[in-house]
């Protein structure tokens, strides 16, 4: 209303990416968003799961719940999860929640016939969707096909004889609900490290010192400079925020040898993803759920109104 | 034990001519054991009953079930999220004792919003005042504090700070996408 803004401009640079995973810098925001987005990625960010679960036969050694709780584990496509309608908000089905605008159907028939034991997977789950199918874990750009890598997730192995038939409808949910429904395998936030080394200290210790200093940091974070024996920073984000280099320097009777700060507004994120979703998918997901959620919690015009009123009022009458 | 409800859905119409497809009959019985009248654990049946095309005998060929039981105070899990009928997501009491103070309640949501909140409106310089609590965690609503000077108001510098972020997590995704674009571009 009057114009001024406090509004904060992020920066982000990517230093990896792949398809599920993910590792890029934030800057210059503040903690509460990046932990936020750590918040959302993991518990609201939607996802297609398995939900309900028809059986029509059963007989492998695995009873019908404990195989139902394994096909809710399984991850699904979800592309067209934020886009899709959550079915107890869906109009379109009579109430049962399996219209295909809120749902996919899956069926799974399998037999064991031969001698040999049938690996039931998640290769065996027929989708009547082709954008929601089960999550392909094999390794792509692998030499050689490994057959051991590409099977799928197993469900339940059956002996000559067993067979196990049924159908399963998967829906919209969001991992505060389930975790089945849960995109991220982890995401990680980390302070950016800023190390000083006092140059002029330095010079005063013996090398057998200089080693010491190096070794005693349980990450590779110093090396000594083979060549002009000086203690170097080789990588300052394996730094873990232990405090074994500053207790050894402490020890050593040189405090502020060596100086460790943590930069406030400059996180390290990692995000890993369980196939679902695409990593980056998963952050501009995140991003676009927060904002909805902010979105919610709005104050609403005619209480802004009613209140603008007596504010004025209010100030009038105290002189203001 | 308590027999609740049950549901005859009958998809084809019913001919007097011998039927040579199958019908099916979904019927639900959900059964609820009751103590202190509320359901302990609720029992979905479905069976599906298929009619032979010329002796129409109803047998049962399929069997699922769904048995939940819940602990016996432990809220559902989607309580967490949906608000429900009549209750307002935002609400708001102005305090009576100090002027320009205000605490607003907010249904169903947890730290990832009352946080950010609270930390963009600390950058606002007309606030005094700004902090969140939650008031039991098995209760999902949190209590946004703020007191203001009286330039502004707490509704003024509430709407400014959720205006602030949504700019802010625009860019960040303008950012983002962008970031992306150029490191895929990159590769190929």
């Amino acid at each position: 209303m009057e114009g001024a803004s406090y509004q904060r401009f992020p920066k982000v640079k990517i230093r990896e990416l792949k398809d599920d995973y993910a590792k890029f810098e934030l800057r210059e925001t503040d903690a509460s968003m990046a932990n936020a987005l750590r918040r959302v990625m993991i518990a609201e960010v939607p996802t297609i799961a398995i939900d309900l679960v028809e059986i029509e036969v059963n007989s492998s050694v695995l009873n019908d719940e404990f195989i139902a709780h394994r096909l809710g584990l399984i991850p699904l496509t979800s592309e067209r999860a934020m886009s899709m309608r959550f079915s107890r908000d869906c109009d379109a089905c009579d109430g049962d929640g399996q219209c295909e605008f809120c749902s996919v159907e899956f069926h799974l028939r399998a037999k064991c016939i031969g001698d040999q034991t049938l690996d039931v997977t998640s290769k065996d789950l027929y989708s009547s969707d082709h954008t929601v199918v089960p999550v392909d874990f094999s390794d792509s750009g692998a030499g050689y096909e490994n057959p051991e890598d590409q099977r799928g997730i197993t469900i339940v192995k059956l002996r000559k004889g067993q067979e196990l038939r049924l159908r399963a409808i998967a829906r919209k949910g969001i991992g505060k609900d389930h975790a089945k429904w849960s995109p991220a395998a982890t995401v990680t936030f980390m302070y950016e490290p800023e190390i000083h080394i006092n140059e002029e200290m330095m010079e005063t210790l013996s090398l057998e010192e200089k080693t010491s200093v190096v070794e005693s940091s349980p990450t590779k974070v110093f090396a000594l400079n083979p060549q002009t024996h000086q203690v170097e920073v080789v990588d300052p984000e394996a730094y873990t925020y232990d405090d074994e280099v500053l207790k050894k320097v402490e020890a050593m009777g040189k405090p502020g040898l060596i100086e460790v700060y943590a930069k406030e507004d400059s996180f390290i994120f990692t995000v890993e993803s369980t196939g679902a979703v695409k990593a980056s998918q998963l952050v501009i997901n995140a991003i676009e759920v927060l904002k909805q959620k902010l979105d919610a919690v709005r104050l609403l015009e005619d209480t802004v109104e009613a209140d603008d009123q007596f504010g004025e009022l209010g100030a009038h009458m105290r002189g203001g | 034990m308590g027999l609740s409800s049950s549901r005859y859905k009958l998809p084809y119409k019913q001919t007097n001519e011998p039927i040579n497809e199958l019908v099916r009959l979904e019927l639900t019985l959900e059964l609820y054991l009751f103590a202190n009248k509320k359901p302990l654990q609720t029992a979905s049946y479905k069976g599906f009953f298929f009619s032979q095309p010329i002796n129409p005998t109803p047998f049962v060929s399929s069997l699922t079930f769904e048995v939940k039981k819940r602990a016996m105070n432990a809220p559902d899990r989607y309580e967490r999220f949906v608000v429900p009928e009549g209750t307002k997501k935002v609400s708001y009491e102005r305090d009576t004792k100090i002027i320009n103070a205000a605490s607003f309640t907010i249904e169903r949501e947890d730290h990832t919003i009352g946080n950010i909140v609270r930390m963009q409106l600390h950058r606002d310089g007309n606030v005094l005042f700004a902090g969140y609590k939650l008031p039991h965690p098995l209760q999902y609503k949190i209590i946004v504090r703020v007191h203001t000077t009286s330039q502004s108001s707490p509704m003024q510098a509430y709407n400014l700070a959720i205006n602030d972020l949504d700019k802010e997590l625009d860019h960040l995704k303008a950012v983002f996408e962008a970031e992306v674009a150029r490191v895929s571009g990159a590769e190929y």
